[in-house]
């Protein structure tokens, strides 16, 4: 066999654009093809997909995945749900690497319309959905849980929640993801059962209207109410709420965290501030003058977490066209934290033409 | 003062190595552990060239793990570099052509060398045409041009 594949390499170098097999080995074991997808990186799987069905099935198939899990290949994908303004009709996107190293935020055309409201949480390779209005005109609260699997691009239908409510937030502690809205209680679902806790966990604070942002650090889920604008740590060990004035002085919204520190964009002051609640205090993120001057006349913009980075979103106008332009940023921290300093990595066009802005964007591994 | 151990190519050839580069492969290394390594370890699959190929492979890798071991009690600014030099010379190693590169991956994949396994997957499909993986693979178009056209379709924004 041998022989013939030293051959095969000289008929090759004869004529390099000859159409004959390269190797003639007629087929890999099922297994080796797996492993050899696993380790190539999916954004070849567009491509992959078009070599046979049998590729095509097997670059969104749970065996691929589990897989890439085993060898330690799998990858932080950011899924981003866009609002259309013009038909506030909301849909999932993902942002795909191209081949020519460029981003671009894609739709992901096997995912129907996303609520107009309601809690989205990523967990692992799965996105959860949580209530949310269905239409601009009938807004008629929804208590429909679905989750995304990320891996299929398909969707699940969850139990309904136990509890009426206009979700407005929800994220994750320990596997339970806490949903909560307007004037209510808070709902816990269990991602390992799949099943809702037979208990809610009752809104105490005083004064507490619904919570407009919610995010968790170091297993602490922290929550801002617009109207009063206080902050309130949940701690799930042991339940009871408490005030981080400290957290409070800016009202922070849109916000996500990367390594147990809270990252928003104050588009009031255009700067991106961070929140450390271990040192309880603020601090503004340096290096970035060049991209915030970029985003500075953006009606909207965006941060959020992407694999221990921020992913900044701002919409530009080009001639007559509008795009959404999407900063990924690293961040060192310096002075012993004192200190952070992001530092741009790339900064593409992601998505040109059409009145979208983000309304979520989701970070999910697979 | 290093054991050395003794590879055997399919057509014959024998080649010798320190124990630390075959140690590289975690097939050996369990053979090794085992200590059924003695009077040479055939390797029915693996030919001469390819042999001499992930030879190469596994010495500079011993090499540079001892290096950065030996540069590890004042790291600087160097280490990065070494890793851009190591890169550099992955990324030259696998500049063969593709018969040879599908025999080091299979070979990779024999000896379980993780690094060379990745190195090759990732080569064997960057900058490939949908045509040429299909050779590499041996796979016949099951698709009609119709289902092809809306599979191309659906992930137009990557053909761009």
């Amino acid at each position: 066999m041998e022989d013939s594949l030293r051959m095969s390499s000289k008929t090759r170098s004869k004529k390099e654009q000859s159409s004959e097999p390269q190797s003639l080995i007629p087929s890999l074991p099922e297994e080796i093809i797996v492993d050899i997808l696993a380790r190539v990186g999916s954004c070849y799987y567009p491509k992959l997909s078009l070599v046979s069905k049998h590729f095509r099935s097997l670059v969104t198939s749970h065996e691929l995945y589990e897989r890439r899990s085993l060898l330690g290949c799998t990858e932080h994908s950011l899924y981003v749900v866009l609002c259309n303004k013009e038909n506030d009709n909301h849909y999932c996107y993902v942002l795909y690497r191209k081949a020519n190293g460029n981003h671009s935020l894609v739709l992901i055309p096997s995912l129907p319309k996303m609520p107009r409201k309601g809690g989205f949480v990523a967990v692992g390779s799965r996105i959860y959905v949580f209530g949310g209005l269905n239409s601009y005109r009938h807004k008629k609260i929804q208590t429909n849980a679905i989750s995304i699997d990320c891996i299929s691009q398909t969707v699940h239908l969850l139990p309904s929640m136990n509890v009426t409510m206009s979700v407005s937030v929800a994220d994750i502690i320990d596997g339970k993801i806490y949903v909560t809205g307007y004037r209510c209680n808070m709902a816990v679902f269990n991602t390992e059962t799949q099943m809702w806790e037979p208990k809610t966990i009752p809104e105490t604070m005083n004064g507490y209207m619904w919570a407009c942002d919610c995010v968790v650090m170091a297993g602490k889920m922290y929550m801002r109410d617009p109207v009063n604008s206080f902050v309130f740590v949940y701690e799930s060990k042991e339940i009871k709420w408490e005030m981080d004035k400290m957290l409070n002085k800016f009202e922070w919204k849109d916000a996500c965290v990367v390594d147990d520190v809270l990252y928003y964009y104050d588009s009031g002051w255009k700067v991106l501030r961070a929140y450390d609640p271990k040192e309880s205090s603020w601090v503004v993120v340096n290096g970035l003058a060049e991209l915030l001057a970029d985003a500075r006349f953006s009606a909207w913009s965006y941060t959020g977490s992407y694999g221990g980075k921020l992913a900044m979103f701002y919409s530009k106008i080009t001639g007559k066209t509008k795009v959404i332009r999407c900063a990924e940023i690293s961040l060192e921290r310096r002075r012993q934290g004192k200190k952070i300093w992001g530092k741009v990595e790339w900064c593409d066009d992601v998505l040109v033409g059409g009145d979208f802005y983000v309304n979520k964007s989701l970070d999910v591994i697979v | 003062m290093s054991k050395k151990i003794i590879f055997e190519s399919s057509e014959g050839e024998s080649f010798e190595v320190d124990e630390a580069v075959a140690l590289e492969c975690q097939t050996i290394k369990n053979m090794i552990e085992d200590d059924c390594t003695d009077g040479g370890i055939p390797l029915a699959n693996v030919n001469s060239a390819t042999l001499t190929k992930v030879i190469d492979y596994c010495k500079k890798h011993v090499e540079a793990a001892a290096a950065a071991e030996a540069n590890a009690g004042d790291k600087d600014i160097y280490g990065a570099n070494k890793d851009i030099e190591l890169k550099t010379w992955d990324e030259e190693f696998v500049k063969v052509d593709q018969p040879l590169l599908f025999d080091l991956m299979l070979a990779a994949n024999f000896l379980i060398i993780p690094g060379l396994l990745d190195l090759t997957c990732k080569t064997m499909m960057r900058g490939k045409t949908v045509l040429q993986i299909r050779e590499i693979f041996h796979i016949k178009k099951d698709y009609t041009d119709a289902e092809e056209a809306e599979v191309r379709k659906e992930n137009a924004w990557a053909f761009e």
